[in-house]
Parts: C-alpha cells; sequence; structure tokens
C-alpha cells in the first residue's frame, strides 16, 4: 500500500500534497511487459489490445515503449510479462528482483517459456558459432545458452506461442485480471482446432507436421494456411512423442527427425 | 549512470532490443554499445533443411519479420534457381509493402515522434493526444490485418515458402484487404503530416555520408549509392564489410572505412525523391512518407494479384535442390537486408551470412553522434544526453536484428 505522505492518484489525489509525477490510479492492476534475448515479436500482441488495456489495467512499464518507469511506490506489480531468454548475469538478478516485486508472473512466448527458437545453440554450439560470427578476441555478453525463465525464478503462468497471438495476450489478461484461472496449455492438441477447421491431414499428406503431440490454443493458424506445425505452443499432454518419432522419421531419416522436432519440442514437457 | 572514476556516461536508450550509449563528453566521442545476447542464429540455420532455413530467420526480429522470411527464401530460390510466379512475386510484395508500413507505424509513434512531441511513450500519446493514436492503431490494424490476410499471421508468416506460396488469399479476401486500405489511406495521409510537423526544421547537426538502398525494394535490382556507384546486391560482401568491436554483441557495417546510411531516407535520396541535407533527423519524415507511399504499393500489387486470378495451379513452382550459393536482398523497413546461404546438393544449409540494416548503420550513428557533440558545443551535457538518445531513435535501430 502507497504510503501517507506520497499519494499515488493523480486524478483522484487528496487534495494536501498532490504529486506532479506517478498518475497512478488506485484502483486499476498494475501491468508491466518487459524482454530479455528476445525478437520482441510477443509483446507486439499487446499493441493491438493497448487500447483496451489502458481500460482495465495500468501499464507501469513497457520498455520497449516507455523510458521512464511509473512510480509506484511499496505496491507490488500485480502481473508481469516477460519476454524472451535470460543469458546473463545481468538478465538473472533482474528477474530475480522483478520476482521479489511481483504478484504473478507470466512468461511470455516460446523463449521465455522453452528457450525458443535461440536455444537451439546449446552450450557447446554456441562456442563453435561464437568464432563462427565473432573475432577469437571478442568476449561474449551471454553466459548461458538461451534459457526458459523458469530456470532462474518461479513462473505462474505460461502463455506460449511463437508468436503469442493478439487474441491470446487479450483473452489470458482478462481471465488473469479478474481472477479467473487463465486457459491452460497443452489440454489438446493443435488437430483438433486443425480438424475443425476442415483441413487436410498434412502428416497423413507426408509431410513433417507435429500437431499431434503439440498443444492446440493456438487455433492452428499454421495448418491453416498449408505449413506444417512446428510446435511453438508447446507439447500437448500425453502426447504420443514416441509414435511421432516413429513418423517423422520415416518422412526425414532418423538423425533430422530429432533435430525437426527440437525446434521448439523435445518430449512430453516440452523442454529440451 | 557516471561511471566511477571517469567522466564517460552511460545512459540506455528507448529502443527495440538492449543497447546504451558511452559517451565522452570532454573527448566529444560516443560509442553506441549493444548489450544483447548473441543468439548465433547464422550459426543455428547451419545444417538446416532449406525450408526450417525460411522458418527459423524470421525470429531474427518479431518487427520486420517477413523481410527476413522472404530475403531467406529469396536467397534459397537464388541458390536453386527457382522463379516464382508472378501471382506469388506481387502478393509478396504487398507482404512487404505492409510490413514497412506496420514497422514505421510502430516505430514512429510509439518510440521517436514521442521525442518530438515531448510525450515519453504510447500510453502517454493516449492521453495527450488520443486522436494520433487512433491514426497509429488504425495502421497498425491495417498492415497486420493485411499481413494476416496473406501471410497467415501478423508476425512470422507461415504461407510463404521456397517456389512461392502455400495458399493465396481468396478474390473475397483479397477486396476486403483493398477497401481496408482505401480506408486506411487518410490516416496514413495523417500519420505523414504528422511526423512532417513534429519534426519541421529541428536540424541539431549536418554531415555528409553515403546512402545506400536498393533500386527496387524487392530487390530485383542494383544497390544505388548517394555517390553515384552500384553494385550487384550479391557482390555485397566486396563492396560493404562488417567489423567485429569487442565492446558490442552487434557487427558494425563501413564502407570504404566509413558509416553508411540505409533506410528510409536513403531510398528516398537514392530515388531523387529528397535532398541531401545531412541532417538524420530527416529520416523520421521519410518514414512518415514512405508510410503513404508503401501502403498504396500494397494496395498495386493486390489489384494486380487479383487481376492475375489468384490461381492455385500458380501458387508454387516445383523444383529441387541443389549445392549452390544464393543472395537474397530487399529493402527491410530499415534498410537493405542481405540473407546468404550456401547448400548441399541435398538442400541441407551448411554456412549462412546475414547482414542486416541496423548493424550498417551502426558506424554512421557513432560518426552522427560525435558530430552532434562537436557541432552543439554549447548545449549542456543533459540537453546533449538528450540529443544523443533522440538521434539513435532517429534510425530506428533494431537491436535484435542487429545481434542475430
Amino acid at each position: 500500500m502507497p504510503s501517507k505522505k506520497k499519494p499515488l492518484g493523480r486524478r483522484r489525489a487528496r487534495p494536501t500534497a498532490a504529486p506532479k509525477k506517478a498518475p497512478v490510479q488506485k484502483s486499476k492492476p498494475l501491468v508491466a511487459i518487459y524482454d530479455l534475448t528476445d525478437c520482441e515479436g510477443c509483446e507486439l500482441a499487446f499493441v493491438p489490445v493497448v487500447e483496451a488495456v489502458a481500460k482495465t489495467c495500468e501499464i507501469v512499464e513497457w520498455r520497449l515503449t516507455q523510458e521512464k518507469r511509473m512510480d509506484i511506490g511499496d505496491r507490488k506489480i500485480d502481473v508481469a510479462f516477460v519476454e524472451g531468454s535470460p543469458m546473463s548475469a545481468e538478465d538473472r538478478e533482474f528477474l530475480g528482483k522483478l520476482r521479489e516485486r511481483t504478484k504473478v508472473l507470466v512468461a511470455l512466448g516460446a523463449c521465455a517459456c522453452i528457450g525458443g527458437v535461440p536455444a537451439l545453440a546449446g552450450t557447446a554450439e554456441r562456442e563453435k558459432f561464437m568464432s563462427l560470427v565473432y573475432s577469437p578476441e571478442y568476449k561474449p555478453k551471454s553466459d548461458t545458452p538461451a534459457l526458459p525463465l523458469d530456470t532462474v525464478v518461479k513462473v505462474d503462468y505460461y502463455l506460449h506461442g511463437c508468436p503469442v497471438l493478439p487474441e491470446m495476450a487479450a483473452r489470458f489478461l482478462e481471465q488473469v485480471l479478474v481472477g479467473k484461472a487463465p486457459d491452460k496449455f497443452g489440454g489438446y492438441p493443435v488437430c483438433l482446432p486443425c480438424k475443425a477447421a476442415g483441413n487436410p491431414c498434412l502428416l497423413i499428406q507426408g509431410n513433417p507436421c507435429l500437431g499431434p503431440v503439440s498443444a492446440g490454443n493456438c487455433g492452428a493458424p499454421c495448418p491453416t494456411f498449408g505449413k506444417v506445425c512446428y510446435g511453438c505452443t508447446g507439447a500437448v499432454k500425453g502426447g504420443n512423442f514416441t509414435q511421432m518419432r516413429h513418423k517423422l522419421a520415416e518422412i526425414l531419416g532418423e538423425e533430422m527427425a530429432e533435430a525437426h522436432l527440437r525446434i521448439f519440442l523435445k518430449d512430453e514437457k516440452g523442454k529440451r | 549512470m557516471n561511471m566511477a572514476g571517469s567522466n564517460i556516461d552511460r545512459f540506455v536508450t528507448k529502443i527495440e532490443g538492449h543497447g546504451h550509449i558511452e559517451a565522452d563528453f570532454s573527448s566529444s566521442s560516443v560509442k553506441l554499445s549493444i548489450d544483447e545476447g548473441e543468439r548465433l542464429f547464422e550459426g543455428i540455420v547451419v545444417g538446416k533443411r532449406y525450408e526450417d532455413v525460411h522458418f527459423i530467420t524470421p525470429r531474427i526480429c518479431g518487427v520486420c519479420p517477413t523481410a527476413h522470411n522472404i530475403a531467406s527464401i529469396r536467397g534459397i530460390e537464388a541458390a536453386f534457381g527457382v522463379k516464382p510466379t508472378e501471382t506469388a512475386i506481387a502478393l509478396r510484395k504487398a507482404m512487404l509493402a505492409a510490413q514497412i508500413v506496420q514497422s514505421h507505424t510502430l516505430h514512429l509513434f510509439f518510440l521517436s515522434l514521442p521525442d518530438y512531441l515531448g510525450i515519453d511513450s504510447a500510453t502517454g500519446l493516449a492521453a495527450k493526444n488520443p486522436k494520433l493514436l487512433k491514426v497509429a492503431l488504425s495502421l497498425k490494424n491495417a498492415s497486420d490485418a493485411l499481413l494476416k490476410a496473406i501471410g497467415g499471421r501478423q508476425v512470422h508468416p507461415t504461407t510463404t515458402i521456397v517456389g512461392g506460396f502455400t495458399r493465396f488469399p481468396t478474390q473475397k479476401e483479397v477486396e476486403a484487404s483493398l477497401k481496408l486500405i482505401a480506408r486506411t489511406m487518410k490516416d496514413a495521409e495523417a500519420a505523414r503530416d504528422a511526423c512532417a510537423k513534429a519534426v519541421g526544421d529541428f536540424a541539431p547537426f549536418h554531415r555528409e555520408t553515403e546512402y545506400l538502398s536498393l533500386d527496387d525494394y524487392y530487390g530485383d535490382s542494383d544497390v544505388l549509392t548517394s555517390k553515384g556507384e552500384e553494385f550487384n546486391p550479391s557482390d555485397y560482401d566486396k563492396n560493404i564489410s562488417e567489423a567485429v568491436k569487442l565492446y558490442s554483441s552487434a557487427k558494425y557495417g563501413t564502407r570504404h572505412e566509413h558509416g553508411f546510411l540505409v533506410g528510409a531516407m536513403a531510398r528516398q535520396i537514392n530515388a531523387g525523391r529528397r535532398k541531401q541535407t545531412g541532417n538524420t533527423f530527416e529520416n523520421n519524415v521519410a518514414q512518415g512518407e514512405e508510410i503513404v507511399e508503401f501502403l498504396a504499393e500494397a494496395q498495386r500489387n493486390l489489384e494486380k494479384a487479383a487481376s492475375l486470378g489468384l490461381k492455385r495451379d500458380e501458387l508454387a513452382v516445383e523444383f529441387e535442390p541443389k549445392e549452390g550459393v544464393g543472395v537474397g536482398a530487399l529493402e527491410a523497413p530499415r534498410g537493405t537486408l542481405y540473407h546468404k546461404f550456401w547448400f548441399d546438393s541435398e538442400g541441407f544449409c551448411t554456412k549462412a551470412d546475414i547482414i542486416t540494416p541496423t548493424a550498417q548503420n551502426l558506424t554512421n550513428i557513432e560518426e552522427d553522434a560525435n558530430a552532434i557533440l562537436a557541432q552543439n558545443k554549447d548545449k549542456s551535457q543533459a540537453e546533449l544526453q538528450r540529443l544523443l538518445e533522440m538521434l539513435v531513435r532517429a534510425y530506428d535501430p533494431c537491436i535484435t536484428c542487429s545481434v542475430h
């Protein structure tokens, strides 16, 4: 709660000491959006809903679009979205501090949830690629591969996708702000919305589609538009990975099958 | 913050990605240091099948994924000798044009215009100038809708493949897109005028430099330079070089050992539509004008695709992967983007080189920053710091792109 000396509201500020800065209204929940090493595609999902968001909550910090942090005094951030992967001591320290001042911490998008595409470069590969891309004298800014957020801090919710779709972001925010448990990921596979859309099965046609083992919360935009599913929304619960591997090996050969699966998934837990 | 024991100031700028300026005000020297973690995309794509390459590279940047996706596809097509149909090319051009409108809108309204208008952010814009926020959201939503109609998603397209498309939009969807463009055009013009008005005659410095851009934004042309030279984009590595700097996870583009500028302003200068004044802040005016130009370009290409019939049998041409090297170059929102790939006979990538517009601009940003300090000696340190941050934002740097 804000201290009496420094009231936070401007529009409804007490007449005694109205501060010039800090236009935080007491009643609105505080939302913050951050990014670590990433492509910023997921936080852009909030841009189309920014008007609606502004009505229901107060964006106290959005590093991409604002320079100054809003002064929130002793209040905690109600919901913090973090996109991207921690890759340095600075990132890990930031996450630790954020966790302390946040009620609900949300991993936003594939990089934050499961490491995303950059996690394809593991520790051994990073050393090799580093010398390919940079010079021998170059000292990397990162000291780990791209890791999921939950390797560093406790994550309350995962909002999967590469990218997170605006309708998913809007629905999630709505649910979490009214105190309803947000939709869980992984309850049904991509095949469900894909079949509902009347698409011919890409896997049966001999394409390496990961729909059967991937969470279908995205609504299957990729197969609907003729592209195989790469599993960016994470693994579906109880997905038959053994058969998926078998089928992929038929299409791509064993070695490529594993590499293909690994772009976003590896096993039932969605970890790689 | 002021670093202990030195007169070097480090400050962070509101940009896409993580970087900071290090300015030594006593000697008028500025370093732009890029702090993003190395993502090593050029390594990640090695060993991947060609169709995974253009799926992976858009993840370099969520602000201009379509540009990376199409640049990769064009590079692969160049390596395999694939020529897509006219309809496919028209739709790719429409996507690229919509991508430029989308990216410019985001940058101008959320990052750079607030500088000139004296507000901090998009939420500040909502409070101070709700009309302008409406214009921004209208343009953003329209370009999102166009990219979704053709590409399947507004970020990271799904319909584009080597050889063409997996799916064309229907005549109905194209008609709806054209109507949307017609409705949005007045907002594009309002955006253009707002940029011209906001920047006005703001010119805190002048410095001559070289401007580079492709004559044709889809890349079927030479790269032109404002010094009257031209080169084939597949010879980019002979004409521009990238230097590793130990303080930065992005590389710095140079040409004849100096910086050069790519992007909206360069495109307009090389097309003879803008005079060279040496004032980089005009880049934001140029971006505003491009919102109108590229919305019209999206319209022309959608009309063309519709008139060609959007035929299913013209979706994608057949081809066989083969051993080879190919360069895909195009004008991304921030300037010329090069993707170069080497493939083995089965279509597996063996090597990759990607040069992003922001990496090309970095040397020029530092040179401009030094010029600002040298030409504004009467200003206070706080004012100078402000100018430097504005300069960096005027370039619309995409740090995520620059560290790929």
